[in-house]
């Protein structure tokens, strides 16, 4: 078995996570503003 | 009682998918990370499998709906299509980059190397690098409408990878590993598997409907906008 995962599996986690919210957070963003925009 | 306008029917949309997908993330988590069991072979770091696969699953769901939307574009010539597949399109480059990374971080432990050229890694990067440029392709046409005609033939040409991605641990001899059946895997595992899977989708979902509202925003306000007069410069003017 292999040992130590846990350390790889938090920055995969991590990453996923982090990136997905951004991704998320940022279009969000850019629709509020294009519904601002005239 | 005023009856609800558009854009809250949207925003009342959005937050009811935007639940639900929260949920699904935070069960698939929860599966994957504690109920699940270690993995006799590999440990605790097959969990990363639980983001890895679908994060592929969703990349290919997307450019296939990228391929779908461009066939109809070209048969129908309807802009939403065309709209549709730029959305899906920019999705799936997310989720393509995200099953590489994930990919990389899972293969150091496992297989003693960050990356490898072999069919599956590769035809999964060339499929990332296909679809960023299809993305940039969008960004230099001004026109709207040759703008959609050569996205969606590029669109088309470069799907062609996808099925290459599918079956390459199958047609060559590859060090990743086949496909998994639910018959081979934990009732757990599966459970994670399935959770993870319907979380990413739902999220799939929910960044479509704001993608796509946006593709359609901006091509109306480029639409909107008055054509650009190209300055031609004189041959005094190139001489200097």
């Amino acid at each position: 078995m292999i040992a130590g995962g846990w350390e790889f599996v938090r920055w995969a986690y991590g990453i996923t996570y982090t990136t997905l919210a951004l991704y998320a957070a940022s279009l969000a963003w850019r629709n509020w503003r294009s519904q601002k925009e005239p | 009682m005023k009856p609800k306008t558009t854009f809250a029917r949207q925003l009342s949309g959005d937050y009811a998918l935007g639940s639900v997908t929260l949920l699904l993330f935070a069960l698939g988590a929860t599966w994957g990370l504690k109920v699940a069991p270690a993995d006799r072979m590999m440990g605790d770091v097959y969990r990363i499998l639980f983001v890895h696969v679908p994060s592929a699953w969703l990349a290919l769901v997307a450019y296939t709906v990228c391929f779908i939307g461009s066939v109809v574009f070209l048969w129908r010539g309807s802009l939403w299509w065309d709209a549709a597949a730029e959305a899906s399109a920019e999705i799936g480059v997310v989720f393509n980059a995200l099953l590489l990374v994930t990919g990389s971080i899972w293969g150091r432990p496992t297989w003693g190397v960050w990356w490898s050229w072999d069919p599956r890694l590769t035809t999964a990067a060339i499929m990332l690098f296909a679809f960023i440029g299809y993305l940039a392709l969008r960004q230099l046409v001004a026109s709207e409408q040759r703008r959609a005609t050569w996205a969606a033939v590029l669109a088309v040409l470069i799907f062609a990878d996808i099925p290459l991605v599918w079956f390459s641990v199958r047609w060559w001899n590859s060090l990743h590993q086949m496909q998994s059946s639910p018959a081979t895997m934990a009732a757990s595992m599966v459970v994670a598997l399935r959770l993870n899977a319907f979380a990413f989708l739902s999220l799939y979902f929910w960044l479509m409907r704001h993608r796509l509202r946006l593709a359609r925003r901006t091509h109306a306000a480029q639409a909107a906008m008055p054509p650009q007069e190209v300055q031609t410069p004189t041959l005094s003017e190139l001489e200097q």
